[in-house]
Formats: C-alpha cells, sequence, structure tokens
C-alpha cells in the first residue's frame, strides 16, 4: 500500500475512540448487517443525461440543446461519463464503491409514471397486477421493523404483510405519533382489531426510534439541508443507533422534466450527489458503509431525443446507480443502443428484475423469486 | 320503531355517516319502511362540473404537446381532473340519504375507470353519470352502458382491439372482475370474447363512440359453450345467463354491508337468487341484503373499517358544520387518505377493508378528525383562516354541539364499545372522546 485513500484514512479515524468519532456498536459481534437503501427518483430520471454516452456522437444528434458538451462530462472512460452535477460523488467511483447498471427497463414498457412505477415496484409484468411490493415477497414476516419510507409511499414494501413505517419526515412522525396512545384491548371484532394493531405498531416504533435516536453519542455530520439531506440524515441516523432496519426507501425528485429540464436536472443531480456523499460520509465515519447498499430506480427513463420545449418526455430503459462498500465499481451491462431506437425509445438491455434478483439472492441472502433472471456482477462476494 | 342504534347502523352502513335529521326520521320507523324510505331517495346530483367537449380538449392538448408546451397541456388535465373531483365530493355530501352514492361508488369500483388514463374528464364524467343513474337500477344496463363507454374503452384498451390484433385487455377484465370471477372462464373464451368486442371505437376528434364494422371479426364465436358470430351485446347475455355473475355481485356486497369476516354462503345464494329472478334489479338485492338476519347480527356490528369517504365526508355529514367545506379540499383529504375520487389504483379498485389503515393513513385519518374536531365551537376568527385574496378558505369548518341528549351521543357515533374514551361531564370533551377514539374507525 503506497498511500491511505480517503476511505482508509477514514477507517483508520474511526478506529480511535480518543478522536471521539467512534460509533456505538451496538449490534452483536460477528452478526453482519445487511442494508438497503433505495432511492426513487420520482417522475422518471433522464437516464441519458445522468450517465452520459459522450463517446457517441448519435447523443449529441438526438440533443442538440440538452446534450451536455464533452468537455463538461465527467468522464468515467472512453464512452461514458457523469452529469457534472454528480462530482461530489466522484469519491465514491475512485473509491470502486459506485456502479452504474445500464438500459435497466423491461420489455413492452408502459409510459404511464402511475402504472410503470406500479410494475418496478411489484415487479410485475406489464400486463399483470400484484399486490404486493418486490421487497414484501423477499423478506420474512417478522414482528420487529423491517422498513422506513420517507417521503412516500411503502412501495416495493408495500402489500400490508411487512411493518414498515412510512413518515414524511421524522421530526413530523414523532409529533404526530405522540398523540397516539398504545391500548392494551383484546377484541374479537377483526375491524377493530386491525385498528388497534396499527395503532400499536406505530406507538411502539415510534417510541423504540424516539429512544434509539436520542442517544448522545451519535456523531453529528453535517448533511445538505435539501429534503433529501434532510431525509438521508435520518437514515443515517437510524443506522447509527443500531437499530436493526433492514430496508429504507427515500424519494427524490420530480425528475418529470418535460419543460426547461437543464436547470431542474442539474438541480435535482446536485442534491442527489450531496445529500450521497454526506451519507457515505458519514457511514465511513461509523465504520458501516460495508453493511450497505444504496440503489436508485425510476419508472422509466426519459425519450432518447429531446422536445421542443427544452424538455424530455416520457420514455422506457435507464440508468441506475449502485452506492456502497460492497459494491464492485464500474460500469455494468450493456448500453441500449443509440443507433437502434425502438419508436424512438431505449431499448432495454438488461430487465429490472434481474437487478432484484441480485438484490435478493446476494444481498439480502433471501429466496429470490426471480431465478429465470441472470444475476449481475456488481456486489463483492 | 327501531330505535336510535339501529338507525345509526342502518344510515352509516347503507348511506354515508349519521346525519342526525335521517337517523331520527329513521328510528322512528320500522326496518322495512326504513329501507324502503332510503330505496326511493333518488338524489337530483349537483349541476354538473364545466368540463370542455372531449373532442376539443383532445385537439388543444395535441397541439400544445406538438408545439412543445406539454406543461400547458399537463396543466390542462389538471384542472380538469380537480373539477371533476370537487364536484364528486360535492354530491357525496349532499346526497340527502346517502344509499345513491354509496351505490355509485361501489359501482365505480366494479366497472373500474380512472382518469389517469382516460385523461379526458368529460369522458370520465360520462362513465360516472351511467353509473349513477343505474346505481340503484338494472345490472345488465349497467353492464352494457359502462362496457362500451368512451371511459372504458380506452382505460381498458379497447381502442386498440380490432379484428387483426385483438386485444383481450378489456375481455380478461370482463370476465374476471365484472361477471364471473376467476377460475368460471378459459383464456380461449377470453380470445373470443376479444373478438367479439372488436369495432368499437372512441373517435377523439369527435369525442363519441362508434362501432366500426371494418375493423370487427364478424366470424363465429365459442363463448362459455354457446357459439354463434357474437358481437358486444351477444356476449353480455351470455354472461347474464351464467348464475356465477350474480353470487360475484353477491360476495362484493357482503364486504360492502355486512363484514370483512368470511362471507356465510347460504346467504350469497341466498342474494345471488334474489338478484337473478329479479332480473338483476339492483334495488331489489340491495333491499334483501338490508333486510337480512346478517345485515342486522349483533355479532357484524363495527365489523366494517370506515373508508375515506365514510371517515371525512361521513363525519361532515354527520357533524353538519355550519361553514361550508369547499369540495375541492375535500377532494385533497380524500386523495390523502388514500381514495382519490375517479382514480382507484388499478383495475381492481380499492381493495378496502384493512388496505384503507396502514401506519401512514392511520396517522392521517387521526389528523383529519383532529383538524374537524378544532373548529368545535371555536370562535370565528380561529376557525378560519383569510386568505391573501380576501376568500375565505376553511380549514377548521366551525361545528356547533349536536342537538342530542348527551347520554346517546354514543349510540349515534359509535358502533361498538368505546376503546379508550370514558365518559366526560364537559360536552365538547365527551364528543372529542368518541370521535378520537378508535372504535370511531369502524361502523
Amino acid at each position: 500500500m503506497t498511500r491511505l485513500d480517503r476511505r482508509q484514512l477514514l477507517r483508520l479515524l474511526a478506529s480511535l475512540p480518543a478522536l471521539g468519532l467512534a460509533p456505538a456498536r451496538p449490534l452483536a459481534a460477528g452478526r453482519e448487517r445487511r442494508i438497503l437503501v433505495l432511492l426513487e427518483l420520482k417522475g422518471g430520471n433522464d437516464g441519458l443525461n445522468t450517465l452520459i454516452p459522450h463517446g457517441d456522437p448519435a447523443y449529441y444528434a438526438l440533443r442538440p440543446k440538452l446534450s451536455i458538451p464533452e468537455s463538461k462530462v465527467l468522464k468515467l472512460d472512453d464512452g461514458f461519463g457523469l452529469h457534472p452535477a454528480l462530482e461530489p460523488l466522484l469519491p465514491a467511483w475512485r473509491g470502486g464503491e459506485m456502479a452504474w447498471i445500464m438500459g435497466l427497463g423491461y420489455p413492452h414498457p408502459n409510459r404511464s409514471h402511475f402504472r410503470s412505477i406500479e410494475i418496478w415496484e411489484t415487479a410485475s409484468d406489464p400486463e399483470e397486477y400484484l399486490d404486493k411490493g418486490w421487497l414484501t415477497r423477499v423478506l420474512p414476516a417478522r414482528h420487529r421493523l423491517q422498513g422506513i419510507s420517507i417521503g412516500g409511499d411503502a412501495g416495493p414494501l408495500g402489500g400490508g404483510r411487512l411493518n414498515v413505517l412510512q413518515m414524511q419526515g421524522l421530526r413530523e412522525f414523532l409529533r404526530m405519533s405522540r398523540r397516539i396512545q398504545a391500548v392494551a384491548a383484546h377484541t374479537a371484532n377483526p375491524a377493530l382489531a386491525h385498528v388497534l394493531a396499527v395503532r400499536n405498531r406505530i406507538q411502539a416504533n415510534a417510541r423504540q426510534l424516539a429512544r434509539k435516536l436520542s442517544d448522545p453519542r451519535l456523531p453529528d455530520v453535517a448533511f445538505p439541508k435539501s429534503r433529501l439531506g434532510r431525509r438521508l440524515q435520518t437514515v443515517a441516523r437510524v443506522i447509527a443507533s443500531g437499530l436493526d432496519v433492514p430496508v429504507f426507501k427515500v424519494a427524490h425528485g420530480s425528475f418529470d422534466t418535460h419543460v426547461k429540464q437543464p436547470n431542474r436536472h442539474r438541480q435535482l443531480l446536485h442534491q442527489l450527489a450531496v445529500a450521497l456523499a454526506a451519507f457515505r460520509e458519514t457511514l465511513l465515519r461509523l465504520n458501516v458503509w460495508d453493511e450497505v447498499l444504496v440503489v436508485t430506480y425510476s419508472e422509466f427513463g426519459r425519450r432518447a431525443a429531446e422536445n421542443a420545449g427544452g424538455g424530455t418526455d416520457h420514455g422506457t430503459a435507464a440508468a441506475h446507480l449502485a452506492l456502497g462498500g460492497q459494491v464492485k465499481g464500474g460500469l455494468h451491462g450493456r448500453p441500449p443502443s443509440l443507433a437502434a431506437l425502438q419508436d424512438g425509445d431505449l431499448a432495454h438491455t438488461t430487465d429490472f428484475r434481474a437487478l432484484y434478483h441480485t438484490i435478493a439472492s446476494q444481498w439480502l441472502r433471501r429466496p429470490s423469486p426471480w431465478t429465470d433472471h441472470q444475476a449481475l456482477d456488481f456486489l463483492r462476494a | 320503531m327501531m330505535g336510535l342504534k339501529d338507525a345509526r347502523h342502518l344510515a352509516t352502513r347503507a348511506g354515508i355517516g349519521a346525519p342526525l335529521e335521517l337517523v331520527r326520521h329513521l328510528a322512528g320507523s320500522s326496518r322495512a319502511e326504513a329501507v324502503d324510505f332510503l330505496l326511493a331517495q333518488r338524489p337530483v346530483p349537483p349541476a354538473p362540473p364545466l368540463l370542455g367537449e372531449p373532442a376539443a380538449v383532445f385537439m388543444r392538448r395535441r397541439q400544445w404537446r406538438k408545439s412543445g408546451q406539454r406543461n400547458l397541456a399537463a396543466q390542462d388535465y389538471k384542472r380538469e381532473r380537480n373539477v371533476l373531483q370537487a364536484w364528486g365530493a360535492a354530491a357525496l355530501l349532499h346526497d340527502p340519504a346517502g344509499l345513491n352514492e354509496r351505490m355509485t361508488w361501489f359501482w365505480h369500483n366494479h366497472f373500474v375507470t380512472s382518469i389517469k388514463k382516460v385523461r379526458i374528464a368529460r369522458f370520465m364524467f360520462d362513465h360516472d353519470a351511467i353509473v349513477r343513474r343505474h346505481a340503484l337500477g338494472n345490472f345488465g344496463r349497467l353492464l352494457h352502458e359502462s362496457g362500451l363507454s368512451a371511459a372504458m374503452l380506452i382505460y381498458l384498451d379497447g381502442q386498440r382491439n380490432n379484428r387483426r390484433q385483438p386485444n383481450e385487455n378489456f375481455a380478461r377484465e370482463l370476465m374476471e372482475l365484472f361477471t364471473l370471477g376467476e377460475g368460471h372462464y378459459t383464456e380461449r373464451d377470453i380470445k373470443e370474447v376479444a373478438r367479439a368486442f372488436t369495432g368499437w371505437r372512441v373517435r377523439m376528434r369527435r369525442g363519441d363512440v362508434v362501432f366500426r364494422r371494418r375493423l370487427h371479426d364478424a366470424g363465429r364465436k365459442r363463448v362459455l359453450g354457446h357459439e354463434g358470430n357474437f358481437g358486444a351485446a351477444d356476449i353480455f347475455a351470455i354472461l347474464l345467463k351464467q348464475p356465477r355473475t350474480a353470487e360475484l355481485i353477491a360476495e362484493k356486497m357482503w364486504r360492502e354491508f355486512i363484514s370483512l369476516a368470511p362471507r356465510d354462503k347460504t346467504v350469497i345464494r341466498s342474494w345471488a337468487a334474489v338478484f337473478r329472478d329479479s332480473g338483476y334489479d339492483i334495488a331489489a338485492l340491495v333491499r334483501a341484503v338490508l333486510m337480512s338476519d346478517a345485515f342486522w347480527d349483533a355479532r357484524h356490528s363495527g365489523a366494517l373499517i370506515k373508508s375515506p369517504v365514510d371517515l371525512l365526508i361521513g363525519t361532515l355529514r354527520t357533524l353538519q358544520p355550519e361553514d361550508d367545506v369547499p369540495p375541492r379540499l375535500l377532494a385533497r383529504g380524500l386523495k390523502r387518505l388514500g381514495q382519490e375520487l375517479y382514480a382507484p389504483p388499478n383495475v381492481k379498485g380499492w381493495p378496502g377493508g384493512g388496505a384503507w389503515i396502514d401506519d401512514a393513513l392511520l396517522l392521517r385519518r387521526e389528523a383529519i378528525i383532529n383538524r374537524l374536531l378544532r373548529g368545535m365551537a371555536a370562535p370565528r376568527q380561529q376557525a378560519n383562516r383569510t386568505m391573501r385574496d380576501g376568500t375565505r378558505r376553511m380549514t377548521t369548518p366551525r361545528i356547533t354541539l349536536p342537538a342530542l341528549p348527551q347520554a346517546q351521543w354514543h349510540d349515534w357515533l359509535l358502533a361498538t364499545a368505546p376503546v379508550i374514551a370514558t365518559r366526560r361531564r364537559r360536552k365538547l370533551a365527551d364528543l372529542r372522546g368518541l370521535l378520537r377514539d378508535p372504535a370511531y374507525q369502524v361502523k
């Protein structure tokens, strides 16, 4: 080893309790946590202007106004690079902790926000309606808190079987739930029993969260003041508290950039990158970055060509990001060809269920319902 | 004379909420009289909302999209959707008896369409008018008119169904969700039914529905043992001959009117028989349900979870605030509680029951009740907020205490014993306690 990179340095620092940075590690030794943080890019993120095919002249031909000039692209290799607003994520790329999975989508794509996000979140076929989120099918039913969704619905954790906490923000949730008192009422009435069970669950979750998060030993890392920043800070605090919650879902957006895309998209990507960089730094400092996998998803990408209003319309396939201490950095999968568009849209090259299959079997180590898909190779061991 | 308790039971389950005047009226009648009274009420829906003609709306949005002004098209859609949803909320609030509204939304959740796919509010309104007209009328006509409406043709891809490439979406849901239920038809039946429905088209530039002979597959079809050169009307007739159709509706009535607990099969069969023998008269079926022993069985009281409409609209109907709540706010409240009018989650409709209450939704339900309660007996300046443009916008409508002896409030508001609330001497505290009790979430 010739030099310490930032990550190793931080790890070293974290191992020195004298600096006051050592986190509480309340988990029993030898038990490895595997945490999944799903980041929903609401509204349909423009994959082409996120992971940019700067080596392909067709990209510049399709987007005379919206394309990012080659000189500004943060080049990852000869063919692809990042939107300049994602600069705060470059340390993760250099550290080999950032993977991009290209061309994620599904056959017969649906271009309705509403329907397509349902397809992504339930892992259904385009003509199929499933009641349960894809993680609801993967995770075991258990009493303890299994997921926290911040700023959106339960989505992939939906369907009623899991103990999932949904909140707009931590403070609001704790404030609202204070009004709810637990009741120990037994009733033969199934409707009332359901109401009481949900009440008691909210109450127990809120009490547990409030207690764990009041731990003064939690490190105080500066997160950006954006909504996403606050949300990821909450996730980091819960992870740091040692509370064993396997899945978090955080919403960001809206990425529905039909008009005046450049400013809006830059802002959103910048917020994303700054918040994720702070998240990574915090977890590195806590020495738990290896326990965390961050994955983005979105209902669809956007059309390959720009529209007349300085934006892009609903499209199909897109690249998505995986980030974490155990991620094999690099570009994964095959990029959709810009020369062989289908009705002006990118043809997907990897089914999104292959991503789920990989996460289920390799990260969460659970039986995967998608064994007919081939696992991707973006995780270490 | 059935008394306050039974009258509340009938009002909240057959209608929406427990408006004091209605409950008092029902309390003084026998069960049969009361049910007949509810069935005889045919409310006049509020004046139709101001929505653009479908053809004009279609053309102007297309123009905007072509000229790169997609945001104008999106704004236009949102504005019309809001107008329609506010109209729907107002209709729910103002139907005196509530039964017609309950059945209207029962059928909206059966013959499902969504503005999110249909996009043109006027088409949704036309479908609403069909559902409303037949809510307590004839099921066969409802099936027929709803099935060939513009909203349904768009929602279930009838627009893409032609003889060369039949689209099975409508055919499948027609049999699985609207009539027979899963397991009572084959994949082949679906293919044949899809062929029979080819040719029906919405002409977007004209805003009407037409039958296009050259898109229609006039060949022979075999459906459920029948054979012929069937078209849409023949298929509806075949499906209405199947005993399963009446049973499927009777099963749904159990979940709507009786209990979330498993249904009693003998009861279902008897209701289905009434329905079929009446030639699919919905009023006859509803009468059989509301007069059944199961409906009045004390074991089933409190066995249904209130829908957002029951909770929000029902509470307003019950408490009769002095100030009007703008329907737009009601529609927004319903959306927040998980029941966005004219926009159910998918073709299966709102699942209802336990799905009305999860962690996030329960907190919102409590918050909305608390907000309504804040307006009780509050001085006007606190209850209302003046908006910058000078128009008043009610966040908390003023509510005055009900003119009913305090000792009877429990029977008027709750279907089952309170879990937390204890009797309070102070009237306001007593009323608050009852509405905040978990028992108020069920009916």
